[in-house]
């Protein structure tokens, strides 16, 4: 299936099977490998990116579904080579450790400050609500996001 | 596989006639893709994606009731202002499906369509005493929800039949809840659910309808229980009354996510704990 995307600010076109995920379209098409693969089945957010301006598990996405589309991974938030006030927030706060998930929950952060820029503790906690962390935990995690938002 | 991606109801009309294997319909797709990864959908088959298909999105209000398009997502609902108004259990019930990112892709019609007797918006769906209107081609039937499901994860619909719409009627009301049990508030799978909506005034039960979810191999309503409480003052002991009546129709089975009597327990405090909100 030929399928014609707006990847990160660029049209692309690529021809895989229909069944196959976004996830796996953008690392082993795009080598985008920054959005990560955790569970493969919508559990723990590890793979979130953006499509069409919504937080979504891009594991569950069969790429028919992208056709015409916009997607936006952590590859194409920073500009002129300089992280994105997310990625600075998280790093200032130390909510990465092992980093996996750190991907997943900047993109989370990012759909939800796309369209509230003082969101509640209850919307930031529910926007992440699908992303799990195993090290840090979520205290830095929150801290950063409540930080930026202050600024 | 013969992959498809259809855009109206008049494309699939044509594709489901001329198909005579397997028909697998691809909407939100968040239990579909894990089915597929987890090898239990038949390769030799006719995939149709009918996530585009502008019919069968958004919500409508008619004088006597309101209409969903089977491919709303859970995220549209919750911010809906319609289903709000005359819907305000499903709200309750959607906010607790899987994430935000499951949310903004899982569609009502996919839930239903899935038959899980765990799956949350149902039981909100039989206590507001909805009816889904079924499409296969030219031919369309309209049935009430208790009506469609026959089964753990089995349902009517025949082969290349899909849910168009789910028909809410308008009612009176001004007390509901849903509660479920899970391992943790985001993505959990109920262990068992209790969905009410009904009208109380003054304590007095004017109207009342009482659903479980995971406790048998359907979603189950209480008739019993609700025919008890109309016309009676909402009181501990009157509660206690209605509780025996609702768990007497649930059949809870232990399984790998919890025991059938933990569900059964559980069952009847989610009874007591909503119906204690309207003393």
């Amino acid at each position: 299936m030929k399928v014609r995307f707006k990847l990160n600010g660029k049209w692309v076109d690529v021809e895989v099977s229909p069944l196959k995920t976004l996830l796996e379209v953008l690392r082993e098409n795009f080598n985008l490998t920054g959005t990560k693969e955790g569970c493969g089945k919508g559990e723990c957010g590890a793979c979130t990116v953006i499509l069409d301006g919504k937080a979504v598990n891009s594991c569950l996405i069969p790429i028919s579904q992208v056709d015409g589309k916009e997607v936006i991974t952590i590859e194409g938030i920073t500009k002129n080579n300089e992280l994105h006030p997310i990625q600075k927030a998280f790093i200032e706060e130390g909510a990465v450790q092992c980093g996996f998930c750190t991907p997943g929950f900047v993109m989370s952060v990012k759909a939800l400050l796309d369209k509230k820029k003082k969101p509640s503790d209850e919307e930031i906690k529910e926007a992440i609500e699908g992303n799990l962390c195993r090290c840090t935990g979520y205290v830095k995690i929150l801290k950063a996001i409540k930080k930026l938002i202050q600024k | 596989m013969r992959f498809f991606k259809v855009k109206n109801l008049g494309e699939l009309k044509k594709i489901v006639k001329r198909s005579k294997e397997k028909i697998y319909f691809l909407a939100g797709c968040t239990d579909f893709m894990v089915y597929y990864k987890d090898g239990m959908i038949e390769e030799d088959a006719t995939f149709i994606d009918i996530s585009e298909i502008k019919e069968l999105k958004g919500i409508k209000e008619y004088k006597d009731r309101i209409e969903i398009g089977s491919l709303t997502t859970f995220s549209e609902i919750i911010e809906d202002k319609i289903i709000k108004k005359y819907a305000p259990v499903l709200v309750e019930a959607s906010k607790t499906i899987g994430s935000k990112q499951i949310r903004n892709r899982a569609t009502i019609g996919g839930n239903i369509a899935n038959s899980s007797p765990a799956g949350d918006s149902i039981p909100a769906l039989y206590v507001l005493g909805s009816f889904l209107k079924l499409i296969k081609g030219e031919r369309r039937r309209k049935v009430k929800i208790e009506e469609f499901f026959i089964g753990v994860k089995k349902n009517i619909l025949e082969n290349g039949e899909i849910i168009e719409r789910i028909i809410i009627p308008k009612k009176k009301i001004n007390f509901y809840s849903f509660k479920k049990i899970g391992p943790r508030n985001a993505l959990s799978i109920s262990k068992v659910s209790c969905a009410i909506s009904g009208y109380i005034k003054d304590r007095v039960v004017k109207d009342i309808s009482i659903s479980f979810g995971a406790v048998g191999p359907t979603v189950i309503r209480c008739r019993e229980a609700e025919e008890f409480l109309i016309g009676k003052r909402v009181s501990p002991s009157i509660i206690s009354k209605a509780k025996e009546k609702a768990l007497k129709v649930i059949s809870p089975i232990t399984d790998f996510r919890s025991s059938g009597m933990y569900r059964f327990h559980t069952a009847g405090v989610l009874f007591e704990r909503i119906l204690k909100e309207a003393i």
